[in-house]
């Protein structure tokens, strides 16, 4: 098997201001389901092109943001290997027991120097509904509302990321797909574990721990047209798009939750291999990487997060 | 001081939204202290009808554009108080508004509906040692 240790993204877990308002959002609109909601309240969440128990978490909180984001890694083993890596690193790891989320396995999890929680486990239940394995449909229920087919990636925002950089990539074995330098230093990373181009994306900023988008991968450019119909239909809040990216080429949509979290729908985006250079922006073209059409960076990119 | 009624009166009092209250929408005015006048009405967000305001030239003297951000109560950008008016509150992150706060009339200005005539100022969170929080003044102070 050439895909070892860290998988791909798991599952994150955000914060809400009004559950039944998110629940409608991501269900209805985005085209996830509802897995249970488990007995502290938190609710659990998938596409059903998933197999895995839950992709995605919702917490209500008073405050909107970011919790935690986990990745999946090959081998129940993994996670002892890693624990000792990340703790050589100089990081506090801390043990999450199997069944605090249902469905999933045992946890190990730290906080990075930008100030977000991480967390890796291996184990975890299949639920329905979920693609079949033996003589496929493409689909078992048809796909509704925006036809997300998985949880794709996140941007986060916080400080040190050079820091966060040379972790990813010497400690859980990440590359480094793109990367935008000013001249007062690394804006901006994005990370991958496997063939996607990002699988997480970090932006400095001097507040640790900031949310600034949970992406959906779609199908397509035309579900990307299908999706800015339902954010209008709707009326739900729209950043910019649809439009491209420059930085890993995505057909994109940002949009906001009806707590204020960015969403993201995304579709295409280049194949990554372990072999392939690094790509790299600079302050004069930086916003022809963000947005490729506008050229420029819209008001919201650098300061709008959660 | 929060108020229960939905007929307007002076200072800045809140309450609670209920979504499922059914309301005919009411036009009103909305006054940007120092800046200018948007219409809106009852069922619509303080922020969107000041950013159609904008759109329309009838905000003037923002040393930038009008703060817009997630315009559902959670990334804190237009933060605002109001100075006359009642309205109702929607979903507000508490990261960017304290109860103390909303107590003496600090909202975001997408997440309020007015219920009548109202007039605010843009109040951005004020700079800290950290740098935290650090959305500069719109020119509404």
């Amino acid at each position: 098997m050439a895909h070892t240790g860290v998988l791909r993204p798991g599952f994150i877990q955000l914060r809400v201001l009004d559950m039944p308002a998110a629940i409608e959002h991501y269900t209805k609109r985005i085209g996830f389901h509802q897995v249970t909601e488990g007995p502290d309240g938190r609710v659990y969440l998938k596409a059903a092109d998933e197999f895995d128990h839950h992709s995605f978490v919702l917490r209500r909180a008073d405050a909107a943001g970011f919790d935690l984001m986990a990745f999946k890694v090959r081998e129940e083993a993994d996670l002892d290997r890693f624990e000792k890596r990340i703790v050589d690193y100089g990081y506090a790891v801390d043990h999450v027991p199997a069944g605090e989320m249902p469905g999933i396995g045992r946890r190990i999890g730290w906080t990075l120097a930008s100030g977000h929680r991480i967390e890796l486990f291996h184990h975890a239940d299949q639920s329905e509904p979920k693609p079949r394995s033996h003589n496929p449909d493409v689909w078992v229920l048809e796909p509704h509302g925006m036809r997300a087919r998985r949880f794709d990636h996140a941007l986060l925002y916080g400080p040190e990321i050079e820091t966060n950089l040379d972790f990813f990539v010497k400690v859980l074995d990440f590359s480094c797909a793109e990367r935008v330098d000013m001249p007062d230093g690394l804006l901006a990373i994005w990370l991958t574990a496997g063939m996607k181009a990002h699988d997480i994306a970090f932006v400095k900023y001097p507040e640790p721990g900031k949310f600034h988008h949970a992406a959906f991968e779609l199908e397509n450019w035309n579900d990307v047209g299908n999706a800015a119909d339902i954010l209008t239909r709707y009326d739900i809040s729209v950043d910019i798009g649809p439009t491209r990216h420059g930085i890993t080429r995505g057909q994109t949509i940002y949009f906001f939750d009806p707590s204020g979290n960015r969403n993201e729908v995304f579709a295409g985006g280049y194949t990554y291999y372990p072999d392939n250079p690094t790509r790299t922006w600079d302050a004069e073209q930086v916003g022809k990487g963000i947005f490729y059409y506008e050229r420029q960076l819209n008001d919201a990119f650098l300061s709008v997060v959660t | 001081m929060r108020t229960e009624t939905a007929e307007p009166s002076s200072g800045g009092k809140g309450r609670p939204c209920d979504p499922a209250e059914d309301r005919a929408p009411r036009r009103v005015t909305i006054t940007l202290e120092g800046h200018g006048e948007a219409i809106g009405s009852t069922e619509e967000r303080v922020l969107v009808a000041l950013e159609r305001a904008q759109a329309f030239g009838k905000l003037t003297g923002l040393t930038r554009r009008l703060p817009v951000g997630c315009r559902r109560g959670g990334c804190g950008v237009c933060r605002a108080r109001v100075i006359a008016g009642d309205y109702r509150l929607s979903a507000t992150s508490r990261a960017h508004v304290s109860q103390a706060e909303e107590d003496e009339g600090v909202v975001l200005a997408c997440a309020i509906y007015p219920l009548g005539d109202l007039t605010l100022r843009l109040e951005p969170k004020r700079l800290e040692k950290n740098g935290r929080s650090a959305e500069k003044s719109q020119g509404g102070e």
